[in-house]
């Protein structure tokens, strides 16, 4: 609206502008037209029979032009040289040379008083007045522009009321309109307002006009979104407080075996047994906190190469491996080939955790190998061993959090493959699972688009 | 405001000339003079202004001789505004008017100026409108043609040396009213000047002219074959013209003076205007005067300072009720 009344003003002021000037020339062509009746009518009876100038002009004839001009007309009928002449003598000379047979109309001033002057000049029948030869007579007359300017005027005013009633009936339309098309959204914002903080079911967008349904819709996916991820941390808390509860249970017991146990030998056993405990539990709660952190870190991506940061964390896990007797293998070229976008942290730890599940579940005398390819615009980080691996059936379940296979022997949360996962997800990849090298043992596979590629 | 000095000497002046019935050489406004004739060379003001000039002089009444000056258009309009406008206080300057000026103030032919808006000198003399035929014309007086009109309108032309509004017309007109015939109706040509409308007449182009009684007589004794019916006078007039009616005669009384006369600016000083006045005063008082006037066919009107004011506000103001009556426009008193 408010570019729009302006524009709307701007519009109609240059309407009435326009309207002025068309019934100024509208009053000028009429009212012309009746002067120039009149200069035909006085050269009508310009009459040269008594070898001078004489004009019969009636008197009706003037009475007539009075009423047309609504004032004095005054007139001068002259020989083009100026020494005959009749009729009031002082009306202003023609400004420019007459064409014979045209006539010409100006805006003038007759003793200060503004007329409209029509001149008009003719060939004669014979010579008069000692000349040679027959020469132009001009015909003048005058009329006042009180008339023009009242039926101007009129034209005028008539058309700056037509054009506010125009304007103000436009407005007044167009506020109703308007407002009549955002009544759904007052009524929508109402709903909305009148929400429980806590109320994510999307937004009913019946009745809105249709420019705005995909604003609605935008809205709907966002809140659903939202919501989605408000559940997924309601069912994560509610997992992790059930996880921990176990462990810390077991503390518990085994806190009061060593408090009721009398022998200090047993005592340091169970004292023993209790420290792996309580390790088993910090590391759950560590990956938990991991967990939740790889869901809500920033993430900020740099262009890594995966080849060099899996050579990098191998190396690292060479010790440990060895220390479970398991031969671990790096198979990646680390000559920047393997160049995705990414979070060096977290891919780091992604691959510590496979590491991790693969050291841990492979019996003594077993082979690791992370292995690092790329192709079809996919970079795939994977770590195969030959251990028990898991069963086809259960295969599917790798990743959801807290899901220990049925086959699972060492102590686990079940939560690190759910942690690679969530990084790989946030990395715009996936998490692919399956069997190792000949059906046998289990692979792990962290697929990311390659750098250029996502 | 004239100097204190000035205003001294102007009235040393007057009062010497006063005194001193002999006319000496005097300062004021009455050096080196003019007489502004609003006309071409040659018609009735030129004729009004020459007489002035010719007067004066003969009287002694000024020592160098008049100038004449031509401001031609409108009857007296242009002159009238120029003097208003441009010279309001010329003391040296006097202006011819007529009758018909005055009759075109009052219509408001003047533009926006009135009678009120200079200072009325003196009246010279007078003219008496008259009525004119051909020589061989059926109308042998005004009642023939007062007959013809009520017959048929349309069968009688008037013709003249001005248009609708002017004098002549004015003259026509009240014999078409006096004739019971409404002057819209009536048929009315306008020439150039007098002396067309006369030679019209004799071609039997018009059947009747109304005009000045001075120039019809002129143009008679000049060889028009033209024939005067009657004169719009009180009485009938000495002269050439003893032996023609009034119109007052035979049947309406209609009387049609022309005054002829001079007017200074609106701003000339009390003192200079009783100068002129007096001056007009003693000059026209003289039989030397008498005799000049007669020459020029003018008859006796002599009048100075607040009579001739009065006079000429009166014939105004009658103009201006006789054009309403006849239906012109006029212009209010202003």
């Amino acid at each position: 609206m408010m570019v729009l009344l302006p524009g709307l003003l701007v519009v109609a002021g240059a309407e009435s502008w326009l309207a002025w000037r068309t019934a100024v020339e509208a009053a000028n062509a009429a009212y012309d037209r009746s002067l120039l009746g009149a200069v035909k009518a006085i050269d009508a009876s310009i009459s040269t029979d008594s070898g001078g100038l004489a004009v019969e002009l009636p008197y009706r004839m003037l009475e007539f032009f009075e009423l047309t001009a609504s004032g004095r007309v005054q007139f001068r009928v002259s020989t083009e040289d100026g020494l005959v002449e009749i009729g009031t003598a002082h009306l202003p000379a023609p400004t420019e040379p007459l064409v014979t047979g045209q006539p010409l109309f100006v805006d003038t001033t007759v003793f200060e008083e503004p007329v409209r002057l029509a001149s008009y000049a003719r060939v004669l029948d014979r010579a008069i007045a000692g000349a040679t030869a027959p020469q132009r007579v001009i015909v003048q007359v005058a009329e006042p522009l009180t008339s023009r300017k009242l039926f101007t005027r009129r034209l005028v005013a008539q058309a700056l009321w037509r054009d506010f009633v125009l304007v103000t009936t436009a407005a007044l339309l167009l506020l109703l309109a308007v407002s009549w098309a955002l009544r759904p959204l007052a009524r929508l914002r109402d709903e909305v307002a009148l929400r429980p903080p806590l109320d994510l079911t999307p937004i009913e967008p019946g009745g809105v006009p249709a420019d705005v349904l995909p604003l609605i819709a935008a809205i709907n996916r966002h809140v659903e979104r939202t919501r989605s991820l408000m559940e997924a941390r309601r069912q994560f808390i509610d997992d992790a407080s059930h996880q921990l509860r176990t462990p810390l249970t077991t503390l518990t017991t085994q806190l009061a075996y060593v408090l009721r146990e009398d022998d200090s030998v047993l005592q340091r056993q169970a004292l023993g047994a209790l420290k792996l405990q309580l390790d088993e539990t910090v590391r759950q709660t560590n990956q938990m906190l991991a967990l939740a952190r790889a869901d809500s870190v920033e993430m900020v991506r740099e262009t890594l190469d995966l080849g060099h940061l899996a050579g990098e964390v191998t190396r690292s896990w060479w010790s440990e491996a060895r220390g479970h007797d398991i031969d671990l293998g790096l198979d990646a070229a680390e000559g920047g080939m393997h160049l995705v976008r990414g979070h060096a942290g977290l891919l780091k730890e992604a691959l510590g955790n496979l590491l991790h599940n693969a050291v841990r579940h492979t019996p003594g005398g077993g082979h690791v190998t992370v292995r690092v390819s790329s192709g079809d615009g996919r970079v795939v980080l994977a770590v195969v061993d030959d251990g028990p691996g898991l069963p086809a059936s259960e295969l599917h379940r790798a990743g959801q959090r807290f899901f220990r296979g049925s086959n699972a022997v060492a102590p686990g949360s079940g939560i690190g493959l759910a942690i690679v996962r969530s990084i790989a997800e946030r990395h715009g990849g996936s998490l692919e699972v399956g069997t190792g090298e000949g059906g046998v043992g289990f692979a792990a596979s962290i697929v990311l688009p390659a750098q250029g590629a996502g | 405001m004239p100097s204190p000095i000035r205003r001294a000497t102007r009235h040393l002046a007057a009062a010497g000339f006063l005194a001193a019935a002999a006319a000496a050489a005097v300062a004021g406004p009455l050096d080196k003079t003019e007489c502004i004739a609003p006309a071409k060379p040659g018609g009735g003001f030129d004729l009004t202004c020459k007489l002035a000039q010719q007067a004066l002089a003969d009287a002694k009444a000024i020592s160098d001789p008049m100038r004449v000056t031509y401001m031609p258009g409108g009857i007296g309009a242009v002159a009238y505004n120029t003097i208003i406008a441009q010279r309001p206080d010329a003391a040296n300057t006097i202006v011819a008017f007529s009758g018909g000026s005055l009759l075109n103030i009052a219509q408001g032919k003047f533009g926006r100026y009135g009678e009120n808006d200079v200072r009325w000198l003196a009246a010279i003399g007078t003219d008496y409108g008259a009525v004119a035929v051909a020589e061989n014309s059926p109308y042998k007086s005004l009642k023939d043609v007062y007959a013809a009109l009520k017959a048929d309108p349309t069968k009688v032309v008037f013709g003249a040396g001005g248009t609708v509004g002017s004098q002549d017309w004015m003259k026509a007109a009240l014999i078409a009213r006096a004739a019971g015939v409404d002057p819209k109706a009536m048929r009315f040509v306008a020439f150039e000047g007098g002396g067309e409308a006369l030679t019209a007449l004799q071609g039997g182009h018009v059947h009747v002219v109304t005009g000045d009684a001075a120039e019809t007589s002129q143009q008679i004794k000049a060889g028009s074959k033209v024939r005067l019916l009657a004169v719009m006078a009180e009485k009938r007039l000495d002269g050439d013209m003893a032996n023609v009616p009034t119109a007052t005669e035979q049947g309406a009384e209609i009387n049609w003076p022309i005054i002829r006369g001079f007017y200074v600016g609106p701003k000339v000083s009390d003192a200079d205007y009783k100068t002129w006045s007096d001056t007009f005063a003693k000059v026209m008082a003289t039989p030397a005067f008498g005799k000049l006037r007669g020459e020029r066919g003018l008859y006796p009107l002599a009048l100075t300072g607040a009579e001739m004011d009065s006079y000429v506000k009166k014939q105004v103001a009658a103009y201006r009720k006789m054009a309403q009556d006849f239906g012109l426009a006029t212009a209010p008193a202003k």
